[in-house]
């Protein structure tokens, strides 16, 4: 190299080839300062620590995580040699490191992605009714997608589900994703839902699921999009800009999925309520014809009691007008001419008596 | 060996099943065809549950590497 002489351009080619030979790429982990966007295209800030600092520069584009004066990030960046014998590290891609700037990362990014109306409960579309094609993405490995696959198993069955496996967590887990979504949707054959789960994890981990490129590629997937990341407690920017939101992956298995227990219990219920029913209209049917048969013999009784009342009262009536019975009361009968001289036949109830009339008189 | 098949058949029959039930409690109702009408849901019923039962999920790991 000492006897060689070199032009600067050559010169600085020749650094980052050397460069590019010993570090294509490195993982660095600093607080933002001087940070600035030129021209609306290009990022500039520098990485520190404490005794150190070196600048950094990205486009706009690539920029995936909103930034801010102090925020410590972690860069994976290639370092470079400018034409201008600057050194500096060319961003590739970037996340916040420790709880403060993830949470302060997320609200601004939050912040922006909602003004753009990302969130709006009006873009949620719904899931169909009658799922079939599911299309997955997971890492294959992860705790998250067990419990998806044996859940979804538990429930229901006849599922097709086509599975990418992607990492979950990392540097290139955005990328990742983002290219499976991709995938799926370039589907000839659309699957009816795309599922993404990860299973529970620190802050850091489940970052990736904060990236905006990928939270912009779930709300524009024409496929509707269930999300079952993390905990309960968890809350991304990705979960945001799904479609439906499940709290983990197992609740994303129930939220696509008819449970088939309850389909039982239902039936059975169903079943033993319709045979209830039969009992029922069996009997109001039987009380039916017993009521009919009952009022049909009380007309009759009412009739004949009628009847019979008048039997009585003409019987009466006809004994009331029977001689015998007049006699009986202590009258008695004359047959003859009531003329002085004449001899009459008086009858009683028990004797027969002729008598001579001496005398008679009108009344 | 389980079953890997499609659920249009089953979700027939639970509509199917349904209707069926939906029929005692509507107007069409008749008591000497009930309990025809009846071992028909308990048949339907049982077959919902083998077939449910019998019928798996088909999962596919895709060979694509996403890392590129």
């Amino acid at each position: 190299m000492e006897n060689l002489t070199l032009s600067v351009s050559e010169f600085i080619d020749f650094t980052n080839q050397t460069l590019d030979g010993a570090y294509p790429t490195v993982t660095i982990e600093g607080e933002v300062g001087s940070f600035k966007v030129n021209q609306g295209k290009y990022v500039f800030f520098d990485l520190k620590d404490e005794g150190a600092s070196v600048p950094c520069f990205l486009s706009l584009y690539n920029l995936r995580m909103q930034l801010e004066e102090g925020m410590k990030i972690i860069v994976l960046a290639k370092p470079q040699l400018t034409n201008w014998g600057k050194f500096s590290l060319t961003v590739l891609n970037m996340r916040p490191k420790g709880e403060g700037t993830i949470k302060k990362s997320f609200e601004l990014l939050k912040k922006k992605l909602a003004e753009e109306g990302l969130f709006e409960s009006a873009r949620k579309r719904p899931l169909p009714e009658k799922i079939r094609n599911v299309a997955l993405v997971s890492s294959t490995d992860a705790a998250g997608y067990a419990d998806f696959i044996k859940i979804l198993g538990e429930r229901w069955g006849g599922l097709e589900v086509s599975v990418a496996h992607v990492q979950v967590q990392g540097m290139d887990a955005p990328d990742q994703i983002i290219r499976a979504i991709k995938y799926f949707n370039q589907q000839e054959e659309l699957a009816d839902v795309l599922v993404i789960v990860r299973g529970g994890g620190s802050q850091q981990d489940l970052s990736a699921f904060n990236d905006e490129l990928l939270v912009r590629e779930v709300a524009s997937s024409r496929i509707p999009t269930v999300t079952g990341i993390g905990h309960e407690i968890d809350e991304s920017l990705v979960d945001l800009a799904a479609d439906v939101v499940a709290s983990t992956p197992s609740n994303a298995a129930q939220m696509i999925t008819p449970d088939k227990q309850a389909i039982y219990a239902q039936n059975q219920q169903s079943v033993l309520y319709a045979g209830e029913h039969i009992l029922r209209q069996a009997e109001l049917a039987r009380s039916g014809a017993f009521e009919a048969v009952e009022r049909l013999g009380a007309f009759i009784v009412d009739q004949v009691s009628g009847k019979l009342a008048d039997v009585r009262t003409l019987t009466k009536m006809a004994a009331g007008l029977n001689p015998e019975q007049v006699l009986r009361q202590g009258y008695a009968m004359i047959k003859g001419e009531l003329t002085v001289g004449s001899v009459v036949e008086i009858t009683t109830s028990d004797k027969i008596v002729s008598a001579e009339v001496k005398n008679a008189k009108k009344r | 060996m389980p079953k890997k098949g499609k659920t249009e058949g089953v979700t027939a029959k639970i509509d199917e099943l349904k209707a069926k039930i939906n029929w005692f409690y509507s107007d069409d109702f008749k008591l000497d065809a009930a309990l025809e009408c009846y071992d028909e849901v308990i048949k339907l019923s049982k077959e919902i549950e083998k077939e449910l039962e019998e019928i798996k999920n088909s999962v596919t790991v895709l060979s694509k590497d996403f890392s590129k």
